[in-house]
């Protein structure tokens, strides 16, 4: 197995639960227990231990448990355990200012998403519901959509890379299609065939496929032809069981390369291809022990073109990790 | 927190018998092979939340119901909750759960679960209590960390005293 190039980012002080790309610099904001965000600038070259670039120290008054750079770059949202969703500003000089705060769920926020063009955001949480909101300009959001389709937590939601389609995952093992007609959000469609709580979901580049990973180990690839026909239904047209030896918490798609990586509680960081043609994931590299003996929380492949063969990770060791992987994206 | 290391070093106290420094002991404790009878004796002593007996006392806990993987550092605990429609059961294994994670080195994957056939709420108790992101939300409620505290609180005297 090829030795992986890998640089350390070292400042939280307990587990990271998720690290996200800025969508146009090789920069990282990521989330943790110790309940603070962090931004980061990644320097593959430079030696070990970065340090952060900012801090948003109590960022929430409970664990932060998702955060997500704006599609234009200048805005940090977080979500918090706390029940909260907020909005951080760049203000210059490493410091970010809360320009709003998303008040609605009855307890932790597990998820909070853009949608591609900036304008919607959604949120989830242990209270089952998913919430839309349209951002207004100005820090000022409206609730356009309360969603109460799911009978258990909602683990994640992501939106498709171009339409208004917004997926979300659960612990009640489905994923729900949501989508918008006359002003109304609703489920165009539910996802069964996971056995456990579906942690994490991702599209591919064209939004024709998604990806999804489960605590029953395994992975399911998902294919919808047209998607922006909402009578059209998803159809399950790959599996691999037993993909990870324990619970898998996160997958990222990569929308410059193709290859799919995925994390979870075996320590391990794995990345597959999926051929559309024969409708197969093929397991294409490892990496064991990714963040020593503490699970892998999340994964997810630098959107910049020429770095698309970066793959952020985050663990329970407290640690942020950047590996180049680019023999395994040739 | 000041619990777990607490709890740590004495456990660590208690299976070196020796006065070697903290991070002596951790690095030892890291690599010592760890057997059902030590994680027994970590969670036998926790009070039942609604009785004053212990786990060991209650048969909730059983030796037999332990079993270590030492080469793949893993760990299974199955419980067995008093009566079939124990509403205490979840917060029974949050308070095993919660001792393994303050006491265990962090190499340990712990599964928790109902003995087959002894509750009815099965499946939705062992899901809770396998979940990570649920688990840590519980560790950030404060009532809930003080009826766990209680639970466990004289298992480490009882520990030290062994």
């Amino acid at each position: 197995m090829d030795s992986n190039k890998c640089t350390t980012l070292s400042g939280h002080t307990d587990r990271v639960w998720q690290a996200q790309w800025h969508p146009t610099r090789l920069s990282l904001v990521s989330c943790s227990g110790d309940r603070s965000v962090r931004v980061w600038n990644v320097k593959m070259e430079s030696a070990n231990d970065q340090s952060p670039v900012a801090s948003i120290l109590d960022a929430h008054k409970r664990t932060v448990r998702a955060v997500a750079f704006s599609p234009a770059g200048d805005l940090i949202t977080s979500a918090g355990f706390d029940g909260a969703t907020a909005i951080w500003e760049h203000v210059g000089d490493g410091e970010y200012e809360c320009v709003a705060t998303l008040e609605g769920h009855e307890n932790e926020v597990k998820c909070v998403a853009w949608s591609s063009s900036g304008s919607l955001l959604a949120t989830c949480s242990r209270d089952k519901s998913v919430w839309v909101w349209e951002s207004l300009g100005d820090g000022d959001f409206e609730c356009i959509g309360v969603l109460h389709e799911h009978s258990q937590d909602v683990k994640q939601v992501v939106w498709h890379p171009s339409a208004e389609v917004l997926v979300s995952a659960s612990y009640d093992d489905t994923m729900k299609i949501w989508r918008e007609k006359d002003d109304d959000w609703y489920c165009s469609d539910t996802l069964t065939g996971h056995s456990s709580t579906v942690w994490s979901v991702d599209f591919d580049t064209s939004g024709v496929y998604l990806v999804s990973v489960s605590d029953d180990k395994s992975i399911k690839i998902w294919q919808n032809k047209n998607i922006n026909d909402g009578f059209s239904l998803f159809s399950c047209v790959a599996t691999l069981e037993n993909a990870h030896s324990r619970a898998i918490y996160s997958v990222s798609w990569s929308k410059t390369h193709g290859k799919i990586a995925t994390c979870g509680g075996d320590n391990a960081i794995k990345i597959f291809s999926f051929d559309p043609a024969s409708n197969v994931i093929t397991p294409v590299h490892e990496i064991p022990a990714a963040h020593g003996v503490f699970d892998v929380n999340c994964v997810r492949w630098c959107p910049l073109e020429q770095s698309g063969s970066l793959l952020a990770s985050s663990g329970d060791d407290s640690q942020v990790k950047v590996w180049e992987l680019q023999r395994v994206c040739a | 927190d000041a619990y777990g290391q607490s709890a740590r070093s004495r456990l660590w106290r208690m299976s070196q018998n020796s006065d070697l420094s903290d991070t002596e002991t951790e690095t030892q404790a890291q690599t010592e092979a760890i057997d059902a009878g030590e994680v027994f004796d970590l969670i036998r002593n926790i009070n039942d939340p609604e009785h004053p007996l212990t786990l060991e006392q209650l048969h909730v806990a059983q030796l037999r119901h332990i079993t270590v993987d030492h080469e793949n550092s893993r760990i299974s605990v199955v419980f067995t909750p008093t009566i079939p429609h124990c509403s205490m059961a979840t917060l029974i294994g949050l308070c095993i759960r919660v001792q393994l994670l303050r006491c265990l080195p962090a190499r340990f994957k712990v599964d928790i679960n109902v003995e087959e056939g002894t509750h009815q709420s099965e499946k939705s108790v062992n899901k809770q209590l396998n979940d990570k992101e649920r688990v840590a939300a519980a560790m950030e409620n404060s009532h809930l960390v003080e009826v766990v505290n209680q639970c466990l609180a004289t298992t480490i005297d009882k520990i030290a005293a062994y």
